[in-house]
């Protein structure tokens, strides 16, 4: 009977319409058909909705796995898609489509997935009866209560609610678990009669689907289903009472209540996972008077149960919880103290800390050296000097540890100055090149102008002058914030004097920036600043080249005027600004395909092998002497160091001819000489 | 009960399918001495799972000084049995994770099974007082990762995820190149790998003999048995998402390390098998993009696919440059930035070893391991979130705080997978 029905919907499917082709019936067709076809239908097919639905349904059934697959993509494609919002009336008549053909009573591979379509499809409003029904049958109630479950709206919910009375105990038990997770709150009423019935699964199950409220209501109900459980059913009934604890915690007003139920589970559970879940409950929402219950609960569990205890305290921001911590230290076993210390460095503050630099001054090794790494952790300045005094003149351990203590401090630093004042101190304390290496990296992130001696000197270790330029161009920087002008003139000196190339430049003009004509920062490195210019001739654009000869060049003329467009165009002088840049645009306004040509005599005192580096927006040919030694026709925004050159100056004065130009947008570029190895060559200009 | 007895198989696996322990097994794998770590300091395990990713954790867990496989445990006896003989003398064999939770001598379990029983049997070790090492994905759904989380916080459980990449060296420096700024702003992620493969047609049998299979789909829709499902659960989406759900959780969780972030705004997502290819549920070819606050994300999964000759891998464009990488290698462009190939010195396919260093640790000392349930939750939502769009077929707003859609109730279904009873979560 049922085949036949659903060969009459094929009938009718397959019947002509009004449809622009492929019609629903070829697509249905093609879905037996040659792969090729199947392909195309499995893509096609879902934007006939209930219409293909109806054509497709009958191929759930056919002989040919691949096509009853097919098939049934088609229709969880056409399922999914009645979702979208707006959408309600196609996926009312699709799910009664599908809905049609649930068969009760015998196993059917195609209730199974008439019933996994039915879960995505049924919207809110439809009447899940058909689904429902399925709840009293034998075979079929699971998948029925996992559909409904899925789907969820109203109706889905109070059909798993009304079958809960007809139910045995353990389909019960799975119909609370549904409501459960899906939260209703229409089922808190039932659920709490059903946490007296006689099965403890049930409730064990009752409380479950009571415990996501948080209610404090529920609290002596679910209690009671807890000292009740039997084996099977403890771990369930504890879950439910800490999950009740857990969002009853959530509430503020309700904490004290959270409190008072792990207080409660860690004191009459013999469940050590039970009693662990109390002590971090308790974290969240104990008060200072549970610092010292969780220490001796932990007391008892071992090493596990101690450190558990311990990452609670850590977490618990009750008032008066550091005092309780501070009395409970002096205390506590001395299994437990030394984590304590390290606790304490996490929580930090004004109580905790002089207890913490008290113990790293302890006779006792153990704990000395635990006091400093927690020092280490505590991100706050007070550890600083503690931590420098024992890196400058501990020994041994207490040294090593004081050491590795600094360069945490350094990175867990809730002030913002006091990273660089840790590496600072470690750098002068450490002897380790690689702990050296990592503090003047730290400097370069954060640049302490007080640390600029130290750097200085490390500058000087041929291991570390990379690092420390690095570490110099951030501290010149932070020197002139502070106002030490002549101190970052100072570093300056020595920066100058070190391979510095690209990245670094940048960094270094970013840092000096509101003082780069103060301190000379341009010339410092290397950039010609005075030039001759004269433009804008035409230009073919980028990537055309940049060899139409325009003033005669390599030859320059400053005294020749060049005929363009009706006018003419001769040499004027301009400078770069501070930091390097030359920008032709306020020369000459904002042009289109174009180039300019910029001149300077410099003068050095001997032959030398250097490196021209230049940026530039966009292209540039560059000539020193009269020989091109770069031509880079590109279409780019500049930067610092973008190409380079080799070039072979002579001792005295030298030409530099260099041609820019000028796609659309920015237009300018930066220039400057160094050594092969990157240090700066100052020319005179 | 010995291997290698002249026990007859079948009275050797009806005795394995009533869950007895066989604490007597030959060993067969290479033992290192244990004289360096007390044997009552050494962390007591439990495998659960041992089929091929288990045996990987197994290779690298004997070989270990400061902790002792004492357990180990497979709904499919065989497997069992086998690991057991692995691991040799002092470890038992189970059919029923359950009874290996119900042992106090066990500090922490290792649970390699398909993904669909991840949470589950995570939240019960936690229940149980375990800490635990789960195979990623983490979860099938969204709320079963949440659920784990809070599992792990209730009852203070370590919980690692095994997206053992974060243990190691090479996409640790991969990530610090990233977050340090070296290729500036990183403005677009992704990741990508091949199509997803195909299994043909299922062909149901009977059950084979020592497999429990009701314990195999577990918390899974029933369904009669099938090699498909058993061998090559990742093509059905009762238990999987294919390669989105397998390697998309390795590679997503490196691309969220890298840009700093832990869910995205909205997901786009299209999916498309335009050849013959029955069998699966998963689309062959898919593309996912998501839109994070900081960057856009990419996850493809195309035919003839590589990048610079990585057939799968991570990328990062920045501003300044670029950064791709796969287990082998990590390459910054341009060649400017001044940062050369970086190559995995290990074997990467195998390294787990560093992940389970960091986990024994985190046991010990009780912190945060480096791959968190949390971090694990948000990596496998990622993935689970684009095969929700699959599903839907259309454009998803996602709330990451709130953890639901935007404006779309029915995605919001794909949350949460009904169990089947008596599971529960």
């Amino acid at each position: 009977m049922r085949l036949l029905a659903l060969t009459m919907f094929v009938a009718v499917s397959l019947m002509p319409n009004a449809r622009a082709a492929p019609s629903v019936a070829e697509l249905a067709a093609g879905l037996q058909g040659e792969p090729r076809a199947r392909v195309d239908a499995v893509q096609l097919l879902p934007r006939y909705g209930a219409d293909a639905v109806r054509a497709v349904l009958p191929l759930l059934t056919h002989d040919d796995p691949t096509v009853a697959k097919a098939a049934y993509n088609v229709l969880w494609a056409v399922a999914n898609q009645a979702g979208r919002s707006g959408r309600t009336e196609e996926a009312l008549e699709i799910s009664s489509l599908l809905a049609a053909h649930l068969v009760a009573g015998q196993q059917d591979p195609v209730t199974d997935k008439l019933l996994r379509l039915l879960a995505v499809s049924v919207p809110e409003g439809f009447d899940v009866e058909p689904i429902a029904r399925l709840l009293g049958d034998t075979v079929w109630r699971e998948a029925a209560r996992t559909t409904l479950e899925r789907i969820g709206t109203p109706e889905a919910r109070a059909a798993l609610r009304d079958a809960i009375g007809e139910a045995d105990p353990a389909f019960a038990c799975a119909l609370l678990g549904s409501l459960a997770q899906l939260r209703d709150a229409e089922t808190c009423p039932v659920a709490l009669q059903l946490t007296r019935h006689r099965d403890p699964a049930v409730r064990a199950a009752a409380a479950y689907a009571l415990a996501w409220t948080g209610d404090t209501d529920y609290i002596a109900a679910l209690r009671m289903v807890r000292r009740r459980a039997s084996t099977d059913t403890k771990v369930t009934a504890n879950e439910a009472l800490l999950r009740l604890a857990e969002a009853m915690s959530e509430r503020e007003s309700d904490r004290s209540a959270a409190a008072a139920v792990y207080r409660e589970v860690l004191g009459d559970s013999p469940s050590s996972a039970a009693r662990d879940a109390a002590i971090a409950g308790l974290g969240k929402c104990g008060d200072a008077a549970d610092v010292a219950l969780i220490l001796a609960a932990a007391e008892h569990g071992g090493a596990t149960a101690t450190a558990v205890a311990v990452h609670s305290l850590a977490a618990i921001a009750a008032p008066g919880a550091d005092e309780a911590i501070a009395s409970a230290y002096e205390t506590a076993p001395a299994a437990a103290k030394l984590p304590l210390l390290a606790m304490m460095g996490k929580r930090g503050g004004s109580v905790l800390l002089p207890k913490l630099a008290a113990a790293a001054a302890s006779e006792d090794r153990e704990t000395r050296l635990a006091a400093l790494r927690a020092l280490g952790d505590c991100g706050d300045v007070t550890a600083l000097a503690v931590l420098t005094e024992a890196a400058s003149t501990g020994t041994g351990s207490d040294r090593e540890t004081a050491i590795a203590s600094l360069e945490r401090l350094a990175s867990s630093a809730r002030d913002p100055e006091l990273p660089g004042q840790a590496y600072a101190a470690l750098l002068v304390t450490a002897d380790d090149a690689a702990v050296r290496r990592r503090a003047l990296e730290g400097l370069a992130a954060h640049p302490f102008a007080g640390a600029l001696e130290g750097v200085l000197a490390a500058s000087r270790d041929p291991a570390l002058a990379d690092v420390a330029a690095r570490a110099l161009v951030g501290m010149t920087g932070a020197c002139v914030r502070a106002g030490r002008v002549e101190e970052a003139r100072e570093a300056l000196d020595v920066i100058t004097r070190l391979p510095l190339v690209g990245d670094s430049v940048a960094a270094l003009i970013g840092q000096l920036a509101p003082f780069a004509s103060e301190l000379d920062v341009a010339a410092r490195l290397g950039f010609i600043t005075e030039w001759q210019v004269v433009g804008p001739f035409p230009f073919g654009g980028p990537g055309t080249g940049l060899d139409d000869v325009n003033i005669g060049e390599p030859a320059v003329n400053l005294d020749a005027a060049y005929p363009v467009g009706g006018r003419e165009l001769r040499w004027i002088a301009a400078h770069a600004y501070a930091d390097g840049l030359f920008d032709l645009t306020p020369l000459y306004g904002m042009c289109e395909n174009v180039v300019c040509y910029a001149y300077s005599r410099i003068t050095v005192p001997e032959a030398i092998d250097a490196v021209v580096r230049m940026g530039s927006d966009d292209g540039i040919k560059v000539w020193v002497n009269g020989e091109v030694i770069h031509n880079h026709d590109v279409d780019r925004g500049s930067g610092y160091d973008q190409d380079s050159a080799v070039a072979r100056l002579r001792a005295g004065a030298n030409d530099l001819l260099i041609k820019v130009s000028q796609g659309r947008g920015g237009w300018n570029f930066r220039l400057r000489l160094t050594t092969p190895d990157g240090v700066a060559v100052r020319a005179v200009q | 009960m010995a291997l290698g007895s002249s026990l007859d198989r079948r009275r050797f696996l009806g005795a394995l399918g009533r869950g007895i322990g066989a604490g007597a097994a030959l060993s067969l794998a290479p033992r290192m001495a244990r004289a360096s770590v007390a044997p009552s300091e050494r962390v007591r395990l439990a495998l659960v799972g041992c089929g091929g990713m288990g045996n990987r954790h197994l290779d690298s867990l004997v070989r270990r000084t400061d902790c002792q496989v004492v357990a180990v445990c497979d709904v499919y006896t065989p497997r069992a049995v086998a690991a057991a003989q692995r691991v040799g003398s002092g470890c038992d064999w189970y059919q029923d994770y359950r009874r290996v939770l119900d042992r106090d001598d066990i500090d922490a379990v290792f649970c390699a099974t398909p993904d669909h029983w991840h949470a589950l049997m995570t939240i019960h070790a936690c229940q149980a007082g375990k800490d635990v090492y789960v195979e990623k994905p983490l979860s099938t759904c969204i709320a079963e990762g949440r659920a784990m989380v809070e599992a792990a916080r209730r009852y203070a459980r370590v919980v690692q995820v095994g997206t053992q990449q974060r243990s190691l060296k090479l996409f640790q420096d991969a990530v610090r190149i990233v977050t340090s700024g070296k290729i500036g702003q990183t403005t677009s992620a992704g990741c990508w790998i091949g199509p997803n493969g195909q299994t043909g047609p299922e062909t149901p049998g009977p059950v084979p003999e020592g497999l429990d299979w009701d314990l195999w789909l577990g918390p899974a829709p029933w369904v009669p048995y099938s090699p498909q499902r058993q061998f090559s659960f990742r093509a059905f989406h009762d238990y999987a998402n294919g390669e989105l759900t397998n390697w998309g959780v390795h590679l997503m969780d490196i691309v969220l390390w890298g840009i700093g972030e832990q869910s995205p705004l909205t997901i786009q997502a299209i999916g498309g098998s335009y050849r013959e290819v029955p069998g699966n549920d998963d689309f062959e070819n898919i593309e996912i993009i998501y839109k994070f606050r900081t960057c856009n994300v990419t996850w493809q999964q195309r035919h003839s696919d590589s990048v610079s000759g990585k057939g799968y891998g991570i990328r990062f464009n920045g501003t300044g440059g670029r950064l791709y990488m796969d287990r082998g290698s990590f390459v910054v462009e341009p060649p400017s930035l001044g940062v050369s190939e970086q190559f995995e010195t290990g074997d990467p396919w195998i390294d787990v070893q560093s992940h389970h260093t960091n986990f024994i640790e985190c046991i010990r000392t009780r912190e945060r391991p480096n791959s968190d349930v949390e971090l694990g939750h948000w990596a496998t939502s990622v993935v689970l979130l684009g095969a929700i769009a699959l599903d839907c077929g259309r454009d998803l707003a996602w709330d990451g705080d709130a953890e639901r859609f935007i404006g779309d109730e029915h995605a919001n279904r794909y949350l949460m997978r009904p169990y089947r009873a008596p599971w529960h979560l």
